[in-house]
């Protein structure tokens, strides 16, 4: 439990981060590391010495937001998900691109995407965490980076 | 290691920014984890969910919840919402006739320590025809049918476990006429010695009393529907 405490405190904003980029609303983001640590204290008895603990945090935060995704009857990253206003208050056509091509990223792309850049997890963590190998992780987040360069590109030359 | 793209992780900043101000409550995650206060929430009814149940559970003997019906892909949509993790074999039984279709699917789980049983009957892909929970009473108890584990739903059809010395399940109905309900006995696999029974009756008839009987036709458990027995309609 002190370990688990330790990860809660010392990567909370990045557990919410990801959790909030994942289920859509910080709400429901919070909702969801809440409830992750929760059945983590209470399944703390079947963590497996040999993996990674904040590896086991993060898969079960995962989880949880993806529940919490689910509950909320709608994909993640819709237009009113992130009660996020641009940055001048405007709607803004390329946030909104970028935004309308993560959410149509296979899911396991948006994860790694997520788990990478907003939690700094390293290839290996990414794996663990979503229960597939280093190889395809590199992969996901590859074709992810396309894509979103891509979308990238077209927006500048529409502006 | 693939370096991050500059112009995406401006974008992602953007997209979901860090909450530096937030540090979240352990304390409150800690009070929570001692106490069972938090209700198992994948089988918390939200509005949507409302929306698409009429069901009514009846007793109390057993922790039984309602899953909702809207991941739907005929038996199998209690699997595909994030119902608990089976700890053995899934175990299903489908009458596959389009005039008589219907689906029960069961699974042990754990909740807490302790055995539960999770189940559903899917009748077709309508709504509210679609009903299913995990409870604990269901399991472990001499006396079967459960009342506790027995759903009844307002489209006029009560299903639930039996024990294995349960042969024939009667519903009686309010105007003193029974119906007989069909007994469905689960592959061993299942890991717990159950059967179901399903008895359907006219949706507006009142459910009165359910009665099991062993192969001898002695009485050996009843559940009596209390009179007025909420009956959960969609909002």
């Amino acid at each position: 439990v002190v370990a688990l405490e330790s990860a809660y405190r010392d990567r909370y904003p990045d557990l919410l981060r990801v959790a909030t980029a994942i289920t859509g609303s910080a709400e429901s983001g919070r909702d969801a590391v809440h409830d992750a640590f929760v059945d983590l204290i209470r399944a703390r008895e079947s963590y497996r010495r040999n993996g990674h603990l904040e590896a086991w945090a993060w898969a079960a935060v995962v989880n949880a937001a993806r529940k919490q995704a689910r509950r909320r009857g709608s994909l993640p990253l819709k237009e009113e998900a992130l009660d996020r206003p641009s940055a001048n208050g405007e709607k803004d056509g390329r946030h909104d691109a970028v935004r309308a091509a993560i959410a149509r990223l296979p899911e396991r792309q948006r994860l790694a995407l997520f788990l990478r850049y907003y939690a700094d997890l390293d290839y290996a963590s990414i794996a663990e965490t979503l229960g597939i190998a280093p190889g395809t992780v590199a992969a996901a987040l590859h074709a992810a980076h396309e894509t979103l360069r891509q979308t990238l590109q077209e927006v500048r030359k529409n502006d | 290691m693939t370096e991050r793209d500059g112009d995406i992780a401006a974008f992602l900043d953007e997209f979901s920014p860090r909450r530096h101000e937030e540090q979240g409550d352990w304390d409150r995650v800690a009070a929570d984890a001692r106490s069972d206060r938090r209700p198992r929430r994948f089988l918390a009814p939200t509005r949507r969910r409302r929306a698409v149940l009429t069901l009514a559970i009846i007793g109390a003997l057993t922790v039984l919840a309602v899953v909702p019906a809207f991941a739907v892909s005929e038996g199998w949509w209690f699997l595909g919402f994030d119902a608990p993790n089976p700890t053995g074999t899934i175990v299903a039984v489908i009458n596959p006739q389009s005039a008589d279709y219907w689906a029960l699917v069961a699974y042990l789980t754990d909740h807490n320590g302790r055995s539960e049983l999770c189940y559903s009957l899917t009748q077709s892909n309508e709504s509210g025809s679609r009903v299913g929970g995990c409870g604990s009473g269901a399991l472990g108890e001499p006396n079967l049918p459960d009342p506790g584990a027995t759903i009844v739903t307002t489209s006029g059809v009560a299903f639930g476990p039996t024990t294995l010395d349960v042969a024939t399940v009667e519903a009686e109905l309010g105007d003193g006429s029974t119906v007989q309900a069909k007994i469905v006995t689960f592959p061993k696999a299942l890991g717990a010695p159950l059967r179901f029974y399903i008895a359907e009756f006219p949706a507006d008839a009142a459910l009165t009393q359910i009665v099991g009987k062993n192969s001898e036709g002695q009485v050996i458990g009843t559940i009596t529907v209390p009179a007025g027995t909420e009956m959960h309609q969609g909002s």
